[in-house]
């Protein structure tokens, strides 16, 4: 797949049928992280 | 654009690391291994240069490829990555673009698509178990496309970060 190939499947999965994208952001420090994150953090520990 | 640094790395990224451990999951002490702080400080100054990486998603590539993919360390290299390209993307109130799990793997699959998606039942959330999953792609060179080297994996992953990332005010 050339790199506009790829540009294009990947755009059609971020926005979704014509709809704008949607944002979030994360919280204002990493102490204040959601459980997912601290997940991620162990569970690379295994890798 | 804000940067993370040696110090930043000191005061709260290693304590982020080490306090999601538990006692039978080490993680190196990063501050005493010298030549790995040598290497981690390098790289955390080369991504400052706008030449090398002009994007936002080049420097986001970049942190997380030349730590997560490397040796610095004798282990704790992808948590470290992982945990550095979270820092980058808060200290600069980054935003990231709402996505499920699915859709995440569909991404993850047109540019390794050699590389099998793994669930984890621990990481419930979509934007973690992404990350959690592109660490493994970025340490694991025989996932990578046939051919690639480290830079084509680090220019992938900057566009896949340019689908995903972005700054309110644009860099």
């Amino acid at each position: 797949m050339s790199k506009n190939q790829r540009k294009k499947a990947a755009y059609k999965i971020v926005v979704k049928r014509g709809q704008e994208k949607k944002y979030t952001k994360l919280p204002g420090k990493l102490s204040d992280l959601g459980e997912g994150y601290k997940a991620l953090v162990r569970e690379l520990a295994k890798r | 654009m804000e940067y993370t640094t040696l110090d930043h790395c000191i005061d709260r990224v290693f304590p982020f690391i080490h306090a999601h451990l538990s006692e039978h999951e080490p993680a190196p002490e990063y501050e005493f291994i010298n030549s790995g702080m040598g290497q981690l400080e390098k790289v955390l100054q080369l991504v400052q240069s706008d030449v090398y990486y002009p994007t936002f998603s080049d420097k986001c590539a970049y942190l997380l490829c030349s730590i997560a993919g490397s040796q610095y360390f004798p282990n704790g290299n992808k948590r470290l990555g992982v945990a550095v390209l979270i820092d980058f993307l808060i200290i600069n109130s980054a935003e990231i673009v709402v996505l499920n799990s699915g859709d995440y793997r569909e991404l993850l699959n047109i540019y390794y698509p050699s590389y099998t998606w793994e669930e984890n039942e621990n990481i419930r959330d979509p934007h973690p178990l992404f990350l959690y999953n592109l660490a493994i792609v970025i340490g694991t060179p025989s996932i990578w496309e046939f051919g690639h080297g480290f830079d084509q994996v680090k220019e992938s992953v900057s566009e896949v970060f340019e689908q995903l990332y972005r700054l309110k005010e644009p860099y």
